[in-house]
């Protein structure tokens, strides 16, 4: 033990003033009384000042003398060997990804890794630091530097497992930034590994050359697992009521199994594949299903259980304790899959020609549509029917959705203002859904009409002189195509430009996208373009997780990236409808609320569902195990021993007043 | 100051009181138990051959055919002494009472001599130190406050029975002696009252006190320094033990009570917050409801 103020000691020379003064005894207060008459006989058969009596003094002169010695002590402040080590700067990464929720360890991996690093927590010293990182897919500071125990716990009780891969290698880094200051610091890792790390990350700590080391602390029993470790569904490309479902299954435990495999549809069942599986093995398809319906396709993984080997008979051996089943599948999270499919609506069109064979053929080629073609706009039509007015304009276009195709008359929108011979197309509105795909740079045009548009309006192509060819107008009672080409006289209608134009705008005016929404690995990212349909961009939006968790959208711009997407199943982006009065939308506008868009998201990963670690790093935990663990804790004596002291001389002073009082009141 | 410029005025105002009020009944009025020549007629005895006839009781003989003749009271001045406690146990108080004692002493005094009485002042601790010779006369108050002024509390002891021992040895004429005093004696207070009594003395005792001696609110390691004898005693006080002193000191003042009563003596007993004028006062009230003193044994 050693003193951090040692002349302090020089104090204990108070003790000589203390017990001179119990010496001297000081002057007992002298009372004149007028007569002894009657305290002598109070006090005839009690001796003044009897030896016995004087033991309190004696004993008062101890506690003094142990009062001085305890506050000299404390005021010296004594440090035991255990205080003299220098506080401990430590960082705790706490993996998070989806393989931490492996039942190997119960009840979980990640469960494990929280009271490993609780365990951490409890050896901290009173001048310790540590912080805590979650390694999710993307690395969280749980808590900075601090020594606040209950912060800390608090902290790691706080990590919940993700759905996704953890970024280990983030964490890391992020971790050695933390102890930037600190080149002694520890940083220590609490982790299955199930991860991907460089190279640099496995070298032993003794051996890295980077500072803070790492401390690897794996937290695996066995890697007994089988998931599905890719799920993904398409509509056909030749069937248009059909769809392709390509799905994996890896066992990567070390027994046989069997299992089955369900399909549904909007939670029907649509297929149940029974397979088996050799340690290992992993298992593929492409698999060929029909359904006009779309909705939420999902894979399920069932009935796992030990396949019996070949040289046994089922119906001789029955299992003994010691040849139960062991535990075949750790992790439930890979055990389903989701997968978003495109839904197959009939589209009405009606058309209204004078005749065009090239635009009939172009709209009776698109799957699922169903075409009427007259001669004359009817008075009434079924709802929901797209119109497409080839050359014939009313005065005032009819409400709904409306595609325009050389246009000879005036209307509520434009005015025909002219007409351009020869014109070229040179501006073209790539991004714009309707231009997906399309190139009319080099359509033959000898004459081109322009009109003057009365609205606002999106020139989706243009002629070099700035006429508009093909345009966009916004009108309230619902969304407006206009194509000024005469496609009797250019050569649109022999392009393949033509038909995808003609299904652009058909799949823009129901609202579907074109594009194949893919199911998405947990932890990543998506961006959605909110304008790829005839619908407006909402006010506001609601971001909803598989668990019900909503994630408000406020302002949402045309693309809209999503946060990391750490949950697997369907996440669900659907508009924040605000209150309206009764009567106050149109026909038109109510049949345009935005639908809810999906987004599948799926493990997806080989390296979580294997749980197994990656190579070399359980060799570096393994012989690096004894450092982490042999530290050793920090006692209550690593507290400073004054504080002590003080709460001892506290309860002298007790001890002294308590002395006095029986003096005085005995 | 012990005796301030109104203090004769406030005397005279209670010379005034005691004959008009209480009708002489404290000092002055006490009559002498001898029978003499006097006016009043007081008593009747047997005629026996050789008596005067002039004072036989001729209804007496007419009713009853007795022969008795009538005795008269002879009024004689009284004689007051007053016994002035001057041991330093009287020094004891804020203020000392033996300040008030002296302004007892002297308005007392006052009474007497303003009603023609002779009074003595008699200064004693364990002897008698002073004295202020027999006096009659108003003239003669001032001269007794100078001596009462100049009067020191410095005796060592307190021994009234040696003290009531030497003033009967001169042969006094019995009156009214005044005993003013703490009745802090060691020897005990009875003996010296008994020699008064047997003496045929009036006797009225006057006990002072101070708050503080009859209730002490000490505690803890004191020492006890005795005013009158000078010896200290270290001690270790405690609540039980003060306790016990207060019940002490409650018995002493009862004992003198009872004593005082059991004699027919007269008893005031006062402590030192009370004012002289308000103690003479309190005397005669108790003078009065007490009934006339009690009435001389003819010798």
């Amino acid at each position: 033990m050693s003193f951090s103020l040692p002349t302090a000691l020089l104090l204990t020379a108070l003790a000589l003033p203390v017990a001179a003064l119990y010496l001297l005894r000081i002057r007992l207060r002298r009372v004149p009384v007028a007569s002894r008459l009657f305290w002598d006989t109070v006090f005839r058969d009690v001796p003044p000042r009897a030896t016995g009596r004087k033991l309190p003094y004696v004993l008062s002169l101890l506690v003094q003398l142990a009062l001085l010695l305890l506050l000299v002590i404390a005021a010296a402040d004594p440090i035991f060997d255990a205080r003299l080590q220098p506080p401990r700067h430590i960082v705790l990464v706490i993996d998070q990804s989806a393989s931490m929720q492996a039942t190997d360890l119960r009840p979980s991996r990640l469960h494990a890794a929280r009271a490993a690093a609780l365990d951490v927590i409890r050896s901290l010293g009173f001048r310790d630091q540590c912080a805590v990182i979650a390694a999710g897919s993307h690395p969280q500071l749980q808590t900075g530097l601090t020594s606040h125990i209950p912060t800390l716990q608090q902290a790691i009780r706080r990590i919940q497992p993700e759905d996704a891969p953890g970024d280990l290698e983030a964490a890391v880094a992020a971790g050695r930034r933390l102890l930037a200051d600190t080149p002694d610091g520890t940083l220590i890792v609490l982790t299955d590994g199930c991860t991907t790390l460089s190279e640099s990350q496995t070298e032993h700590p003794a051996d890295s050359v980077a500072r803070p080391a790492v401390h690897w602390r794996l937290l695996r029993e066995r890697s007994a697992n089988v998931g599905i470790t890719q799920f993904q569904a398409r509509r056909s490309l030749a069937d248009p009521t059909g769809y392709e479902v390509y799905l994996t299954v890896h066992n990567t435990g070390t027994a046989a199994i069997r299992c089955h495999v369900e399909l549904l549809l909007n939670d029907l069942p649509v297929d149940v594949l029974p397979l088996q599986l050799q340690p290992g093995a992993q298992w593929t398809r492409t698999l060929q299903k029909t359904a006009a319906a779309g909705g939420r396709l999902e894979a399920r993984l069932t009935s796992v259980r030990r396949a019996a080997p070949a040289a046994e008979s089922s119906a001789t051996i029955a299992p003994t304790i010691a040849q139960q089943d062991p535990p075949l599948n750790d992790l439930a999270v890979d055990d389903r899959a989701w997968a978003i499919l495109p839904s197959r609506n009939v589209r009405k069109v009606l058309l209204v020609t004078p005749g065009s064979l090239f635009l009939q053929q172009a709209l009776s080629a698109i799957p699922l549509v169903q075409l009427t073609v007259v001669r004359e706009l009817p008075e009434v039509w079924p709802a929901d029917t797209v119109l497409v007015l080839h050359r014939q304009v009313p005065p005032q276009l009819p409400p709904g959705r409306v595609l325009v195709i050389d246009p000879q008359a005036d209307c509520d929108l434009w005015k025909l203002s002219g007409q351009l011979t020869n014109p070229l197309i040179t501006e073209h509105q790539d991004e714009s859904p309707l231009m997906r795909q399309l190139n009319l740079e080099n359509v033959l045009l000898p004459a081109v009409r322009t009109l003057q548009f009365h609205s606002d309006h999106e020139v989706l192509a243009a002629t070099d002189s700035g006429a508009p060819v093909y345009a966009h107008l916004e009108r309230r009672s619902g969304p407006c195509l206009v194509l000024t080409i005469d496609l009797e006289r250019s050569d649109l209608a022999l392009r393949t430009a033509f038909p995808i134009l003609i299904a652009n705008a058909l799949q823009w005016f129901a609202a579907d996208t074109a594009d194949w929404r893919p199911a998405l690995p947990a932890g990543s990212q998506t961006t959605l373009h909110l304008t790829d349909t005839a619908r407006p961009v909402p006010g506001a939006l609601q971001l909803i997780s598989p668990t019900g968790v909503r994630f408000p959208v406020v302002n949402p711009t045309a693309r809209f990236t999503t946060p990391p997407l750490n949950t697997a199943g369907i996440w669900t982006l659907r508009e924040a409808l605000p209150q309206t009065s009764p009567g106050a939308a149109s026909a038109a506008a109510d049949s345009f609320s935005q639908p809810d868009t999906l987004i599948a998201v799926n493990l997806n990963s080989e390296q979580e569902t294997s749980l197994q670690s990656q190579a070399g790093l359980e060799t570096v935990a393994n012989s690096d195990s004894q450092r982490v663990n042999g530290q050793p804790p920090h006692s209550w004596l690593s507290r400073p021993l004054w504080l002590y002291l003080l709460v001892a001389a506290c309860l002298l002073t007790t001890l002294e007043w308590a002395l006095y009082q029986r003096r005085v009141l005995a | 100051m012990l005796f301030p410029p109104d203090f004769l005025t406030r005397l005279e105002y209670l010379s005034i009181v005691s004959k008009r009020v209480f009708r002489g009944t404290l000092l002055a009025q006490r009559r002498t138990r001898q029978a003499g020549v006097g006016i009043e007629f007081s008593d009747h005895r047997h005629y026996t051959a050789g008596d005067d006839l002039r004072y036989l009781d001729w209804n007496v003989y007419a009713r009853h055919g007795e022969l008795l003749l009538k005795r008269f009271q002879e009024e004689q001045d009284l004689h007051i002494y007053l016994l002035l406690d001057c041991s330093r146990s009287m020094t004891f108080g804020t203020p000392p009472r033996f300040d008030l004692a002296r302004q007892l002493t002297a308005g007392l005094a006052y009474i007497g001599l303003a009603d023609l009485d002779r009074i003595a002042v008699v200064a004693y601790a364990d002897e008698i130190l002073a004295e202020f010779p027999l006096s009659r006369g108003k003239a003669r108050i001032l001269p007794l406050m100078q001596f009462l002024q100049q009067l020191p509390a410095t005796g060592r002891d307190t021994h009234l029975t040696q003290v009531v021992r030497s003033l009967l040895h001169r042969g006094p004429r019995a009156g009214l002696a005044i005993v003013i005093s703490d009745l802090l004696d060691e020897h005990g207070f009875r003996a010296g009252l008994d020699q008064l009594r047997c003496r045929d003395f009036d006797i009225h005792v006057v006990q002072l006190h101070d708050p503080a001696e009859a209730s002490p609110t000490l505690l803890g390691d004191v020492e006890l320094e005795d005013l009158e004898s000078g010896t200290v005693r270290r001690v270790i006080l405690t609540e039980k033990q003060v306790r016990t002193y207060r019940q002490l000191f409650g018995e002493h003042q009862l004992a003198v009570k009872n004593y005082c009563r059991h004699y027919g003596l007269g008893c005031t007993q006062s402590d030192t917050q009370v004012g002289c004028e308000e103690l003479i006062l309190r005397m005669m009230r108790n003078a009065a409801t007490a009934g006339a003193a009690a009435s001389p044994a003819l010798p």
